[in-house]
This record gives structure tokens, C-alpha cells and sequence, in this order.
């Protein structure tokens, strides 16, 4: 398994706790803001939950980038951040 | 029989296939098909609610179920207890003490919470539509219990309580001319499309849920809110009217003020729960052509000032005059009425106002003072009488339209074992309008007993409870008493200017 194979999946087992659901078949494609899944709170969370997951910080400025909305956009900057 | 339910009874008769409740998808359901799926789930209830002794909870996601179920006890006459689904089963068992509801409605999603109880409930498990059979046989149009003058018809609890909740009673007359009250200062009438975003244990979607199902107008409601959705809603629905909290309007000013031609339909628009800054105020005005209050108020009281476009112009910072019928006052600490200008609690007398708390005879005696709600809240009047909101004397945290009670979440905290002691408070934030933070005095590694905190409040709280930020002290500043001096830590934090939300904004492309 690739490194931004298990990052993905790992964020995927974060956004199935955070909204209750289960998200497991969710493609990298799956806009996890647009989609509703998650009220406001929850997506505060989830994404404190990712920091901590990876002990890594977002800034507000990397994430108004659209592509971060997904899974696969999320991963791609959790990898960059982590090498 | 219910005077809501009569209500909506005698607009199915007179405007049988008008449109009562419309849901995202699109679906349709007439006056007619809402009375007939009213009286269908009347006799599913029935043997099981007794008029004189059930008092019924609902543990239910939003959806056109809603306003079914509601209506269907009402038409029984039996108190209504709306509880949030989102809770942890700990707290529903202990908000379920605090009512003394001893039969729940649940659905497929939400039943597990009552079979993890262990409580002996009466359980009704609510089938989709499609699945509950008309009535058999005709219904008596009278019969059922009804409400007495200051009988309980809904008790909300606003929060998720596990320390001391505090369920506000509504009588039937209080909804009713809440309801009342909402048509006459927003002029809202039968031909309105009445948006309601915000979910029915909350006090707000009661208002929206309710208000156009009583004037025979059309209620369109959406379950899950993104401002796209909402936005995509009210372009469709032609929805006229709304009350959007003011997290959700922070939320949609780039949609509302970029993309303006899209809400045309919109007659009036409402801002509630926290003020909104002066900027974003403008940007609306700017952009949209509709009328536009804002409110100050609280449950137990209801609206108490309102605020129109031309008012917040020529008095900005203000929430507005009095309600008709509701007269203010600004007291000192010890009781006094203060003039004009000066800071003090603000007292709200109303004629809308709630016969107070459930079993709690001496809170309500202490909250509710010679027919003047003490609303825990700071401001000011000035000399023509507008109302000037400024701070929260109560330690309850109001954040995005939810209220959060900090010993819920500090008795969750202290329970882990490395915590000596635990602080919640709320610090501004421009978007939610505050957000808890945790300030905890602790053993150990702090980034471990971070991760522990979080991983316990996960599993007891509601997401909308959870502390954005830990911070770890090695002790906390005390006040004279003896006490946390939370006033001192709150100075503190706020002090650093962070903007907890700010992540969320960028995600929502509102920065």
C-alpha cells in the first residue's frame, strides 16, 4: 500500500467517525464539505482530528484551495506534509 | 384534541391540495395527505400513548416525519419532548430522567440509543410513509385529550445536558402566539414558502416548523445545511421566508451578496441567535432587495426587540425596540433599575413568556422575578429605547445558535484521571459567535492527556459540545472567593485574537 493509499484510507476511517457513517467504499474524489456529511462542528472537528492523527498543522490558507474538500485533495497535502 | 392540530385540520379541509410540507428531494405533501398521515400515525400511537400519562419523547433526523409526529400528538394532547439525535447515550438517559418521558419514538437510526439504555421505555419505532397504513376507519375529529392554559404542550431542553438540565416549558398557548407574534412583525402570511434549516429540539426550528403549517403556508424544509443546499433550496422552492441563525448567514454572504439573482423570491429575511457585525450587515443590505430584522431573545421569552433594515442603519450596534407587549429592563447587581446608557443585566417581561422550567419550581422562582425573565445577558438602553446587546452574564456558551453549558463538558473532562481540574469557557469568535475552549491543570504529558481528552468527549458529547482548543496550565488564576476566575481567563484568550473557526471558513470558501 502506497503512503497516500494509507493516508487516505486513514482520513476516511476519521470522516466515517466524525459523521457517523460508515464511508468506507468513498472514492478519493468525495467532497466531504459540499456533501453534507458533516454539519459545521463536525467538520471542525474532523479536521483537528486529522492534525492530531498526523501531529500536523493546517493553516486557514492551505485549505481554500477547492481540491482540499476531498479526500483525495486532503491526503495529497497530508503526504506533503508529513515528507 | 390539540388547537395546532385543529388548526392545520381546518386548512386541509379548505385548501385540500395546497402544498403543506415540501422536503430537498422535492417531495410534495398536500394539506390533505399531511392530515391523512397524521391521523394514520394517530393510530399507530394510540395504543400505546395514553392521554392522561404518557409524556413522549422524539429521538428523530429531521425530515417531513417531524411535523407528522408532532401533530399526531398533539392531536393526542400529550406533551411533546423533542431530543437531540445527535446526543450520546449517557445524556439521553439523563435528559430522559429529567422529563420523566416514559414513552420514546424512535426510527431505524436512532433506535439503538434506547436499546443501549436499558431503560424501561415504551418504544415506538416510526416505519417510512409508505409502510403505515391509512386510518381504518374514520377518526373522531374531537376526539383526544387537550392542553390546559399552562399545561405543558413541548418541553425543550437546549442542551445536551449531563449536569443539571433545564427543560423550558411550552404551553400550547405559548406556540401558538409565538406564532402570532412572528406573522405580525414579518408580515408573514399564508401565501409564504417558510424555510426551516434548523433541526426541531431546537426552539428555532419549532418556530419554522410550526409558523407555516398554522397559517395554512408552505413549509420547505432542509435537513442538513451547507450554504450551497440552502441556497439551492430556496432558489428552487421559491422559499419567501426565513430565519437562518447567525452562523448559517455568515455562511452564505458570499452566496447571498455574489450571487443575488438567484434569491429574488426571498420577501424577508431574519437573523437570529447572535448579533452580526456591522460589515456583514451592509454586504446584505447591499445585495438584497428583501426586508430584513434582526432579534434579541431567548426561549424562555421568546422574541424580545426586533430590528428592521432602516432601525439598524440609523442605530447600528443596536438588536432593537421592544416586541409589542414586551417591556425591558437593566438592572445592577443588586437589583436596580439603571438608566439609560448604563451596563446591566438585561430583564425581559413577555407576554409570550414560558411558565418556566420542568420540576424545578425554585430555578424558575429565581429566573423568573415579579413577571421579569432574567435573561443572565449584559447591555444597555438608550434614550429611545433601542436595546444594545454586550455581553453574557451566564456561563452558557452560545455557539452557532446552540447553547453549551460548560459543566457538561468540564465533568466529562475531570473524569479523566491525570486531570486535576478542568475549565470550560467560551471566546469570541466572528463566525460562530463564540466557541468552547478547554483551559485543564493536569499530570503528565500534555500532548497525551490532549489526545485522551479528546478521544473521552468523542465518546460522551455532542460534536457541537467539543472543545475547539485545549490549553494546559500549571494552575488557574482564582478569583477572591475562591473560585476559577473564568472572566480573567476569557480576557485572556480573547486576547490573542484566534479565529477557531477560521479552518472552517477556508474549507467552506468563506474567508
Amino acid at each position: 500500500m502506497s503512503h497516500q493509499t494509507e493516508v487516505s484510507a486513514q482520513i476516511v476511517e476519521l470522516l466515517s467517525q466524525a459523521s457517523g457513517e460508515s464511508l468506507g467504499s468513498t472514492d478519493g474524489g468525495y467532497n466531504f464539505v459540499t456533501s453534507g456529511v458533516l454539519d459545521s462542528f463536525s467538520l471542525l472537528i474532523f479536521i483537528t482530528d486529522v492534525e492530531e492523527q498526523f501531529q500536523i498543522a493546517f493553516s486557514a490558507d492551505e485549505l481554500t484551495n477547492e481540491s482540499m474538500q476531498t479526500i483525495a485533495g486532503l491526503s495529497e497535502l497530508v503526504v506533503e506534509k508529513l515528507d | 384534541m390539540g388547537e395546532i392540530y385543529a388548526t392545520v385540520h381546518r386548512h386541509a379541509a379548505e385548501n385540500p391540495h395546497k402544498a403543506a410540507v415540501v422536503n430537498e428531494q422535492g417531495k410534495v405533501l398536500s394539506y390533505q395527505q399531511l392530515i391523512e398521515a397524521v391521523d394514520a400515525r394517530v393510530q399507530q400511537f394510540s395504543s400505546v400513548v395514553k392521554t392522561a400519562s404518557s409524556r413522549v419523547a422524539f429521538c428523530l433526523h429531521e425530515g417531513e416525519r417531524v411535523p407528522v409526529i408532532v401533530l399526531a400528538l398533539n392531536r393526542l394532547g400529550v406533551p411533546i419532548i423533542p431530543l437531540n439525535p445527535t446526543l450520546q447515550v449517557s445524556q439521553l438517559h439523563h435528559l430522559i430522567d429529567a422529563v420523566d418521558a416514559n414513552v420514546i419514538i424512535a426510527e431505524p437510526a436512532t433506535e439503538y440509543l434506547f436499546e443501549k439504555m436499558g431503560k424501561s421505555l415504551q418504544k415506538i419505532v416510526v416505519k417510512p410513509f409508505a409502510e403505515v397504513a391509512p386510518p381504518a376507519i374514520e377518526l373522531d375529529q374531537t376526539a383526544h385529550g387537550s392542553y390546559s392554559h399552562d399545561e405543558a404542550f413541548l418541553i425543550t431542553l437546549s442542551s445536551g445536558s449531563t449536569g443539571d438540565p433545564k427543560p423550558i416549558i411550552f404551553s400550547e398557548q405559548n406556540k401558538l402566539n409565538r406564532a402570532r407574534q412572528a406573522e405580525q412583525s414579518y408580515q408573514v402570511t399564508a401565501n409564504d414558502r417558510i424555510l426551516c434549516a434548523s433541526p426541531f429540539f431546537h426552539s428555532l426550528g419549532q418556530r419554522l416548523t410550526l409558523l407555516p403549517l398554522l397559517l395554512g403556508a408552505t413549509l420547505v424544509q432542509l435537513t442538513r445545511f451547507t450554504a450551497n443546499r440552502w441556497a439551492d433550496l430556496v432558489e428552487r422552492q421559491q422559499v419567501s421566508f426565513t430565519i437562518p441563525v447567525s452562523s448559517h448567514l455568515h455562511e452564505l454572504v458570499s452566496l447571498l451578496t455574489e450571487e443575488s439573482a438567484r434569491f429574488v423570491s426571498l420577501r424577508c429575511l431574519v437573523s437570529s441567535s447572535a448579533a452580526i457585525s456591522g460589515d456583514v450587515k451592509q454586504r446584505l443590505f447591499d445585495a438584497l432587495e428583501c426586508d430584513f430584522h434582526e432579534m434579541y431573545g431567548a426561549s424562555e421569552v421568546a422574541t424580545a426587540t426586533d430590528l428592521n433594515r432602516k432601525q439598524a442603519l440609523a442605530h447600528p450596534g443596536s438588536v432593537g425596540v421592544p416586541c409589542p407587549g414586551v417591556q425591558l429592563r437593566i438592572i445592577d447587581a443588586q437589583g436596580e433599575q439603571l438608566p439609560d446608557g448604563e451596563i446591566g443585566e438585561i430583564l425581559v417581561s413577555s407576554p409570550l413568556a414560558s411558565p418556566g422550567y420542568y420540576r424545578l419550581p425554585e430555578i424558575t422562582e429565581c429566573s423568573f422575578i415579579e413577571g421579569y425573565f432574567h435573561t443572565g445577558d449584559l447591555g444597555y438602553l438608550d434614550s429611545e429605547g433601542y436595546l444594545y446587546f454586550v455581553n453574557r452574564k451566564k456561563e452558557i456558551i452560545v455557539t452557532g445558535g446552540m447553547n453549551i453549558y460548560p459543566s457538561d463538558i468540564e465533568s466529562v473532562l475531570s473524569e479523566q484521571v491525570n486531570v486535576t481540574t478542568a475549565v470550560v469557557v467560551g471566546i469570541h469568535d466572528s463566525y460562530l459567535g463564540e466557541v468552547a475552549v478547554a483551559i485543564v491543570v493536569g499530570e503528565g504529558d500534555p500532548r497525551t492527556l490532549e489526545r485522551a481528552l479528546r478521544g473521552c468527549v468523542r465518546e460522551k458529547l455532542s460534536p457541537y459540545q467539543h472543545p475547539l482548543r485545549y490549553f494546559f496550565r500549571e494552575q488557574l488564576p482564582m478569583t477572591a472567593s475562591g473560585k476559577v476566575d473564568k472572566m480573567a481567563l476569557q480576557d485572556e484568550l480573547n486576547g490573542l485574537g484566534m479565529e477557531l473557526s477560521a479552518k472552517l471558513r477556508a474549507l467552506q470558501g468563506d474567508q
